[in-house]
């Protein structure tokens, strides 16, 4: 499924990067600790984190996820955001938790809705 | 996996390359009503070998010089362009690939091709096989230019155009607590590694190291540099930081052992992952120390 088709599904706000929404969403994974992002999640992936410093770029770059999805509608950095856009990132952003999103991102991309 | 297929750059440029480019956009073009005697006239003047024959700006057919040696052995000078002309034409559009305009010319044995817009078959260009040859040279040539001009200011080559005994280094300092450019040391080892043209596995693998390396020094270290190699069997990283060291190794392996204080893993550092994780992703894992001097961290992935 598109990420454009996901931010439509899931009413997210498109932060930084709109200009790659045409990317393949190939999964999910949510995660708070870096480290752990680094060695769990995967290439195409849909990243749900709270974290909203700039090095979360740097992670999602290395890691090729098609976007980072910020949870609890968490203020993002505007360094953030300025990297983003220097990295070719998308960052959206929904008022739900983690789980809810995480939850609702799952059953879209099961069902594709 | 990562060995690039040799494709000469001639033909990878036929497919980037669009008839427009190449056309000739000054056509001389005859009206049908014209005699054969008038097209002799005109071939010899302009010194080309045919002509798209145009009425009211549409192309309706091609006359080639062939055409007229047949009316001239017939007899037929005085004929009319429209009567001798081939009417079955062949056409590209000015943004078709170039390459579709080769097959055409190895697949009818024209010499020339009239260049018309998709929609109303308005003539606005010729196309001939020496105009291909010559696009083709010209871009080839301003290629090789502007890729000498690169080189002088970044000269990586291509992993795979590597000598046996090359050896690629790159070293950058590290700042202690520096959060804002915590990162860009293992971006810019991804940069170059993905310049060499490394197989993506392993610039993944290595920038993923290469980046909890660096957080560990950051987060924990006095500070140091660190170092990418890249020699034709591996990619290897060296983290040199200048204390205070590590108490427990093992126990700094162990996968969720971490000191980091609160402040850090609000972050999302210290998760206690940084070296399990380069442990997981390296075919080759040193670590030195000593305590209140250093830490030496080195590890590989090979590229075979």
């Amino acid at each position: 499924m598109k990420v454009k088709e996901i931010v439509k599904k899931m009413k997210l706000k498109v932060v930084a990067g709109k200009d790659f929404l045409e990317r393949e969403a190939k999964g999910g994974y949510a995660g708070d600790l870096l480290s752990d992002v680094l060695a769990g999640s995967k290439e195409g992936d849909v990243w749900l984190t709270v974290q909203v410093h700039p090095n979360i770029i740097a992670v999602s770059a290395m890691k090729g996820h098609c976007a980072i999805l910020i949870t609890s509608s968490k203020t993002i950095e505007e360094e953030t955001i300025e990297k983003a856009k220097e990295e070719k990132i998308t960052i959206l952003s929904t008022p739900l938790n983690t789980f809810e999103a995480a939850g609702k991102l799952s059953r879209l991309l099961e069902n594709g809705g | 996996m990562g060995i690039r297929k040799k494709i000469p750059k001639s033909q990878e440029l036929t497919y980037a390359l669009s008839v427009k480019d190449a056309m000739c956009k000054n056509v001389v073009k005859v009206s049908p009503y014209l005699s054969i005697k008038k097209l002799r006239e005109i071939l010899k003047e302009n010194a080309i070998s045919g002509a798209p024959v145009v009425e009211k700006g549409r192309v309706i057919g091609v006359i080639s010089i062939e055409d007229l040696i047949k009316c001239l052995v017939k007899g037929e000078i005085t004929a009319k362009i429209k009567d001798k002309m081939t009417k079955e034409i062949t056409v590209c559009h000015p943004e078709d690939p170039l390459i579709k305009a080769i097959q055409i010319f190895e697949r009818t044995g024209y010499g020339r091709l009239p260049v018309v817009e998709k929609d109303n078959n308005k003539l606005v260009g010729i196309l001939t096989k020496s105009d291909i040859v010559m696009c083709l040279f010209k871009k080839l040539r301003s290629l090789y230019e502007t890729k000498e001009e690169k080189e002088d200011e970044n000269h990586l080559p291509l992993y795979s155009e590597l000598k046996g005994d090359f050896s690629f280094k790159m070293e950058k300092p590290v700042e202690k607590m520096d959060f804002k450019k915590a990162g860009s040391v293992s971006s810019a080892f991804k940069d170059a590694m993905e310049k060499f043209g490394l197989p993506k596995d392993v610039v993944r693998r290595v920038s993923i190291s290469a980046y909890e390396a660096e957080m560990n020094m950051v987060i924990y270290s006095e500070g140091g540099t660190m170092t990418l190699q890249i020699d034709p069997h591996k990619a290897k990283i060296e983290a040199n930081d200048n204390g205070p060291g590590i108490d427990d190794v093992k126990k700094a392996l162990t996968p969720g052992y971490s000191t980091a204080p609160d402040w850090i893993r609000e972050l999302g550092f210290g998760a206690g992952m940084g070296l399990p994780n380069i442990q997981n992703n390296s075919d080759k894992l040193k670590i030195r120390t000593k305590k209140g001097k250093f830490t030496r961290l080195s590890f590989e992935v090979n590229l075979k």
